[in-house]
């Protein structure tokens, strides 16, 4: 219990720290399934100009450095859960991000849902991406980010 | 050139070696489940009768169970922790003999009563046993599954992770797809909290309980000095010597018993073979067995993280 609620509150932090800076985004669990996870992710700050890539590139900053937590997915915790291993994705962070960055293997589906909040707010663009967890995480513990399960043994 | 690539390998061989082991693991579902199933049977403890899950029967008559282990364990193989067959398990220990399952004492008459689970962490020696529990509720929504994803240290039956929840009504999927779901959203939580297990485990060692007593025929007691210094001190200082950062905990210190918890002894050997707490205990006990003590010392146990080191007598 003290770990599960100390990884929320690392994420919250992290959640602030790094998402507040450039751009704020929204994010629903809508499920897990095959080491997948599919979030349905919005712009609060710019919700008109939210483009599909931002909205990809978010997904996955989200699972790798929040916590994930809704109705259908229950409780997630982020792939990166300390301050070393922030450290080092931090130093990864722009090359995986970039053009030709690596970040575009871990999205497997992603499309523009229909959103119009109601008739008084201006349009918002939603996205369903479908992030690969499975194979992101594998990808992290490959770069050294993180550390397996079986680290030590 | 050949004593180099000699070296080498010893090198790399050296290294392949000086990792730890890896922890085992095996799934079990849990007491609560097979008893809403009636997969319970009566086991008798020294007269007291006991309910306890009958897991062969689990195995052999439950058609869920199969897919549900299955599913945790190619996930847990994905993270590098292959599980440990509890149904292989259960067979190997059926063929003992009926001589094997009586733990008595033949010079004392003393005994300790081992449940089939103190059986099966014996033989199966995991270090971590998983328990699941699940419930498949009809709502007028649609079928519900309820998970409970449970880890227990099989040294000290301490909980060291779990993650629990209820999934979202659903009337399309069939029960095994739900299960599966279910299995997917509760493994993150459970592996992260198993991971920071882990980390202690590796920094700290394993954690055991000792406990020693004497026999009322013994002409000493632990209050008795030997070169100045009673037993208890000589109990203390070699604790002191060879556990992890020196952390025990003398719970109780009398002159008939000594308790010792959270112990935690090195999680292998300088041979890096996994010590359990009869191996740690058998370390005192060769000890005390010396001189200047010259003591004989009963060695016994319970489940693969309880030792009780009885003075006086074998």
């Amino acid at each position: 219990m003290k770990v599960l609620f100390s990884l929320i509150c690392f994420s919250i932090l992290v959640f602030s720290a790094c998402f507040g800076q450039k751009f704020n985004c929204q994010y629903d669990c809508q499920g897990i399934k095959d080491g997948s996870i599919e979030l349905v992710i919005w712009s609060t700050k710019k919700p008109d100009k939210y483009s599909l890539q931002e909205a990809q590139k978010d997904a996955l900053l989200a699972v790798i450095i929040t916590s994930i937590s809704s109705k259908n997915c229950q409780i997630q915790p982020p792939l990166i859960n300390d301050q070393d291993a922030l450290s080092s994705f931090k130093s990864i962070q722009k090359k995986f991000f970039s053009k030709n960055g690596d970040w575009k293997m871990f999205i497997s589906n992603s499309l523009e849902i229909n959103s119009n909040l109601n008739q008084t707010q201006e349009q918002s663009k939603k996205f369903k991406v479908l992030v690969l967890k499975s194979e992101l995480r594998q990808y992290l513990e490959d770069k050294n980010v993180i550390k397996p399960l079986n680290n030590g043994f | 050139m050949k004593h180099a690539v000699f070296y080498l390998i010893l090198l790399f061989s050296f290294f392949s070696y000086s990792q730890a082991k890896k922890p085992t693991l095996m799934i079990l579902p849990s007491d609560n489940w097979c008893e809403q199933r009636f997969f319970m049977t009566e086991f008798d403890n020294q007269g007291t009768k006991q309910k306890v899950p009958n897991y062969k029967q689990v195995f052999q008559e439950d058609t869920e169970i199969g897919q549900v282990i299955s599913k945790i364990g190619s996930l847990m193989i994905d993270r590098g922790f292959p599980l440990k067959d509890a149904e292989q398990e259960l067979k190997a220990i059926e063929a003992r003999t009926a001589e094997d399952n009586m733990t008595s004492s033949s010079a004392s008459g003393s005994s300790i009563s081992e449940s089939p689970l103190d059986k099966l962490k014996n033989k199966a020696k995991a270090d971590v046993i998983i328990q699941i529990w699940w419930k498949v509720s009809k709502t007028d929504n649609g079928k519900v599954v309820s998970f409970v994803l449970e880890a227990f240290d099989a040294y000290t039956s301490k909980r060291i992770a779990a993650s629990t929840g209820n999934g979202s009504p659903n009337n399309t999927e069939i029960v095994p797809v739900l299960l599966q779901n279910a299995i997917q959203a509760n493994i993150d939580p459970f592996i992260s909290q198993l991971q920071a297990h882990f980390d202690d485990m590796l920094n700290n060692g394993r954690e055991i309980t000792l406990t020693l007593k004497k026999w009322s025929s013994w002409d000493k007691d632990f209050e008795t000095e030997i070169d100045d210094r009673e037993i208890t001190d000589y109990v203390n200082e070699w604790l002191q010597k060879n556990t992890v950062k020196n952390r025990f905990n003398l719970s109780d210190a009398s002159e008939n018993k000594i308790r010792c918890e959270q112990v935690r002894i090195p999680l292998y050997d300088s041979n890096n073979n996994p010590i359990d707490a009869r191996q740690f205990a058998k370390g005192m006990q060769k000890y005390f067995k010396a001189a200047p003590f010259n003591f004989e010392v009963k060695l016994m146990t319970r489940g693969l993280g309880e030792a009780i080191l009885v003075f006086g007598e074998k």
